[in-house]
């Protein structure tokens, strides 16, 4: 850069003085503009503007995991990269449209991270595509470890027959967290299993005040809620067709009918004060006990822990209604493909690290859900978790979540039509079956 | 379009002439603008009041107790959170925010110049509508040239790059700001340089430039409190080392799945604004003197 | 000719870039929108697809709805509020920098924490409700008043230029006319609405643009304090873009719509402009 910078500057001192006085002004411009360029810009041929000298491998990663406990979860992976003789730089920033904006763009002006952080399945189709991602195949030489994951997992991380991306944990996005103060006031002996149980509670806790049923009126929770709801109707087999066949008789047969009637009917559960709340904000309401039931995603035992409820003393989990079909979900390191030797080699490392047994334990272990890999150990790790470990891995007992088999933008669009439905009671359970059906057949 | 009251403007109202006014009927009337006034106030200020309670209080306070109402055990927890979560982005927004407003500022005026008085009529106005078309674009749309743009440059990821996209986006803005004033300067002014023998350039640096100290005043604050303020183009553009403290902020304000401590966010968000606010304190006067020397005029 | 060549000079800066990046932008941007970009841009020709698409989105539809009662209320709310509390300051000349601070701080502030702090006000559990009962401050969790509340929160940040602005103007009027209207008998309000204030229409103008451009961009604001929600109510074209663009992995879509966007307002502008004309400068 220092000889960028002399060519730069010469030209404009060579130039003969003129009596103009336009010239001073555009030399101190320039001048202005050519200090700025070779002042603290870290444009070293290196991705993460470290020379190539440096023993430690540096790696910046992109990721959307910024609260306290989330970071402290990453950091369970940055410390074993950093172990290994890696130099780990976070390149955290919050919220998915933020993180993919950085990424993308990076990617497209060619300073890419070292890893960026996705959800598993065709969100990384695209890129992978176009050959922008490096094959996990080329970063590490081990061969069996697509075998040691749940196989709808491997099936969403790969593309042409090879892994393209890491996954780090295997979530459960269909909860049912019940609050047992609240089911004991009301008078419902047990949690309930099927859905007269259910509704019967639901009323009783009506009757006595408190809220039945805690949401926030955000798309994607009102996307968890309704995705329990239609696992627990159409079961794996009928959830599969929807999601994954996106089989348009299913979608406008009866049992989809009913579970977006059954979906619908929880509108009268809900509090006022739903919209717009956010996540933390429903599970605390569980927690106080003001509300009986609260669908989520694992992430939400994080918040009981805090509050040091105890399972199966202060709230019960179970997995759906029935607790026999997990909805599951990951999230998934790519690799970008780096731009020098170094850079690659780091990549190589942190796929290393990645996918290290202990480093996924430890990593779910912070976080909340289970590791990615079925040999990774889970004995110490959440009750509600470990309840759940053995369906979440078993093939017959599982079934993806949405993001795992759709396209980002019918994604997004199912999300809509489902909200839509969510925030007008007048909408009928047909139209609604009709628009996502339409929308599905978008999907290339 | 110029008021015969233009000549005025330079120098103001003096003080004076308006005691001349007789004073109002009825004696209610004479406190009935302050007392709106400070109704006003009051509403304007709630959301400061709720920041500075919020900073101060403990997460369980907030989660039991109003928003509204002042801390019942104040704690510096949050700020010390906050501070220490922003402080390492402070420097960055400053390298990236002082140069790109004045750079901004000296493009838009020299352009805005430019347009105002250029003999090349077509092209000005083709250009001056076309820039005011560009301004209503939201900043989404840039990214991926600029990205492109500033890539091939080899300046994307620094902090030069982040400096200059903030230029390039702001210039339609400062522009039309600058063309309007320009447009509005006496012309007196203007004959008098060229009788002097001065040039289109001669007369902007020595004759009109700095006659608009004040206008400059003007652009440079709302452009300092824009890049100030700005998130998306700091994480695009700057690179990895260079975040400005938006950034951090965000990570802070955004997150989706974790947990959410609303006072540390309150006392981010006044950590945040502390220097355009202390800025603004003490440029209030020079901003009213810049708007009253004639900047919007349309 | 060394004039013209030295003017050159000086458009050059402000050509170039216009050129290459403003102009260059919009015609980038329309030509993606006949591609089918997904998540990067490419070439691939689709005809008028994206638009079909576009139109049949709710989402958008819903967008474009909400932007048209945002624009409205923000830029009518700011102006009516920017120009009482200039008359104010007009009246009463005592503290005027303090007042003035007190009005024009929340444009120091970003519009991110602008959309937090109101989010958190109307908060119906511990915002303003927690005071004042339940008197309807649950604006948030209304679909039909959610977009009014955004607005609401643009306004208190943006009220303080538009009072700055028309109270300078106030400043440079000739002090004859207010002598003489006091003279002559007329009520304070008379004089401002008939003689006043039609003074400074050039600031007014001025002014109502500067909040347009503001509620075409508006996005943090928006992503802050409602993302969007109840439903739809708050979706905004800025947030649609953005959301299509790099989430949804959809740069074809998001295109489309920025076209839309960027062709609704060329025709305002040129209603705006065709309008002034006719009516006389």
């Amino acid at each position: 850069m220092a000889i960028d910078c002399q060519l730069a500057i010469g030209p404009e001192v060579a130039r003969p003085a003129r009596p103009h006085p336009v010239a001073p002004v555009a030399v101190a411009a320039a001048l202005a503009a050519v200090l700025a360029a070779c002042g603290p810009a870290p444009h070293a041929t290196d991705a993460a503007g470290k020379s190539a000298n440096d023993a430690a491998l540096s790696a910046d990663v992109v990721h959307s995991w910024t609260s306290g406990g989330e970071l402290k979860a990453i950091a369970a992976v940055a410390d074993a990269f950093n172990a290994r003789g890696g130099a780990w730089h976070d390149a955290a920033v919050a919220g998915f449209d933020n993180a993919g904006a950085l990424g993308i763009n990076r990617m497209v002006g060619g300073e890419p991270p070292s890893a960026m952080a996705f959800v598993a399945g065709p969100a990384l189709n695209d890129l992978a595509d176009r050959g922008m991602l490096t094959p996990i195949g080329e970063l590490t030489g081990q061969r069996d470890w697509p075998s040691r994951l749940p196989p709808a997992l491997t099936a969403a991380v790969s593309r042409g027959g090879q892994p393209m991306a890491v996954p780090l944990n295997l979530h459960e996005q269909s909860l049912f967290f019940w609050s047992r103060a609240v089911l004991a006031k009301a008078g419902v002996a047990h949690v309930p299993a099927n859905w007269p149980e259910f509704f019967a509670a639901l009323d009783a806790v009506q009757a006595q005040g408190a809220i039945p049923l805690a949401l926030g009126g955000q798309a994607w929770q009102e996307s968890t809620l309704f995705n329990a709801v239609l696992g627990t109707v159409l079961g794996k087999s009928g959830y599969e067709k929807v999601y994954v066949s996106r089989d348009p008789v299913t979608i406008l047969g009866p049992s989809f009918r009913q579970a977006v009637e059954i979906f619908g009917r929880l509108r009268r559960y809900v509090d006022a004060n739903a919209p717009g709340r956010n996540w933390n904000d429903a599970t605390q309401l569980v927690i106080a006990d003001r509300a009986a039931l609260l669908v989520m995603g694992d992430w939400a035992l994080s918040e009981f822990t805090l509050a040091a409820k105890a399972p199966e003393v202060d709230f019960s989990c179970r997995v759906g209604l029935h607790d026999d079909l997990a909805i599951v979900g990951s999230d998934v390191m790519a690799f970008p493909r780096a731009r020098t030797e170094t850079a690659r080699r780091a990549q190589h490392l942190l796929a290393e690290v990645m996918l290290d047994p202990q480093v996924q334990h430890e990593f779910a272990r912070r976080l909340g859900p289970l590791p990615a890999r079925l040999d990774a150990p889970v004995d110490d790790l959440h009750p509600c978790m470990r309840h759940a470990a053995g369906l979440m891995r078993g093939a017959a007992t599982a079934v993806p979540t949405p993001y795992m088999t759709l396209p980002p933008d019918v994604l997004g669009e199912i999300d809509d039509v489902i909200g839509e439905f969510w925030s007008d009671p007048s909408m009928s359970s047909e139209t609604m079956a009709r628009r996502f059906a339409d929308v599905l057949r978008t999907a290339t | 379009m110029v008021l015969p009251t233009t000549t005025t403007r330079a120098t103001g109202t003096p003080a004076a002439t308006r005691q001349a006014i007789p004073p109002p009927h009825a004696r209610w009337s004479r406190h009935l603008p302050t007392a709106l006034l400070a109704g006003a106030a009051a509403a304007f200020l709630l959301p400061l009041w709720v920041m500075l309670a919020g900073s101060l209080k403990s997460m369980d306070e907030i989660h039991r107790g109003s928003l509204l109402l002042p801390p019942l055990r104040p704690t510096l927890d949050a700020w010390r959170q906050a501070v220490g979560a922003l402080s390492p982005g402070l420097l960055n927004s400053l390298l990236i925010t002082v140069p790109a407003v004045l750079l901004s500022t000296l493009l838009g005026a020299l352009s805005g110049y430019a347009l105002a008085f250029s003999r090349w009529r077509a092209s000005s106005r083709a250009l001056s509508n076309l820039l005011v078309l560009a301004a209503f674009i939201p900043l989404q749309l840039f990214l991926y040239p600029a990205v492109l743009g500033l890539a091939w440059a080899g300046l994307f990821g620094s902090l030069a790059g982040a400096v200059l996209a903030h230029v390039v986006f702001g210039l339609a803005l400062t522009t039309i700001l600058f063309k309007g004033h320009f447009e509005q300067l006496p012309l007196e002014l203007l004959r008098a340089a060229q009788i002097d023998g001065a040039g289109f350039a001669r007369t902007f640096f020595s004759v009109v430039l700095p006659v608009s100290m004040p206008m400059c005043a003007v652009v440079m604050l709302l452009q300092f409190t824009g890049i100030w303020n700005d998130f998306i183009v700091g994480l695009v553009f700057a690179g990895a080392e260079n975040r400005p403290m938006t950034v951090q902020f965000t990570n802070i304000v955004g997150t989706t799945f974790g947990e959410r401590a609303y006072n540390v966010e309150m006392a981010s968000a006044l950590f945040t604004a502390a220097l355009p606010l202390v800025v603004y304190f003490f440029s209030g006067r020079l901003f009213v003197r810049g708007v009253l020397s004639g900047a919007v005029k349309g | 000719m060394r004039e013209r060549l030295v003017e050159g000079l000086f458009i050059a800066p402000a050509l170039v870039l216009t050129l290459v990046v403003f102009v260059g932008t919009m015609v980038w941007t329309v030509g993606l929108s006949f591609t089918s970009s997904r998540a990067l841009p490419i070439g691939h020709w689709v005809g008028a697809a994206q638009y079909v698409r576009l139109w049949h989105n709710t989402r958008w539809t819903a967008s474009v709805e909400d932007l048209a009662g945002y624009a409205f209320a923000y830029v009518l709310l700011s102006l009516v509020v920017g120009v009482l509390l200039a008359v104010l300051l007009d009246r009463q000349a005592r503290f005027e920098s303090a007042w003035r601070t007190v009005f024009f701080y929340p444009y120091a502030v970003s519009m991110v924490v602008a959309g937090l702090v109101w989010q958190w006000l109307l908060n119906p559990v511990v915002g303003l409700q927690s005071l004042f009962g339940d008197t309807g401050f649950a604006w948030l969790s209304n679909p039909r008043l959610a977009i009014y509340a955004v607005a609401l929160a643009g306004s208190w940040q943006s009220a303080g230029l538009v009072m700055v602005i028309v109270l300078a103007a106030l400043k440079g009027i000739d002090p004859e006319i207010r002598r003489a209207a006091a003279l002559d008998g007329i009520p304070v309000w008379r004089t401002y609405v008939s003689l006043l204030l039609p003074q400074v229409r050039g600031a007014l103008v001025a002014a109502t643009l500067l909040l347009a451009m503001a509620a075409a961009r508006v996005y943090d604001l928006v992503v802050a304090m409602t993302n969007g929600g109840p439903g739809n109510a708050t979706e905004l074209p800025a947030k649609f873009v953005m959301a299509y663009l790099f989430v949804r992995q959809n740069v074809g879509l998001a295109s489309a719509a920025a076209t839309m966007l960027l062709l609704a307002v060329a025709l305002l502008l040129t209603i705006a402009w065709a309008a002034r004309r006719a009516v006389g400068r």
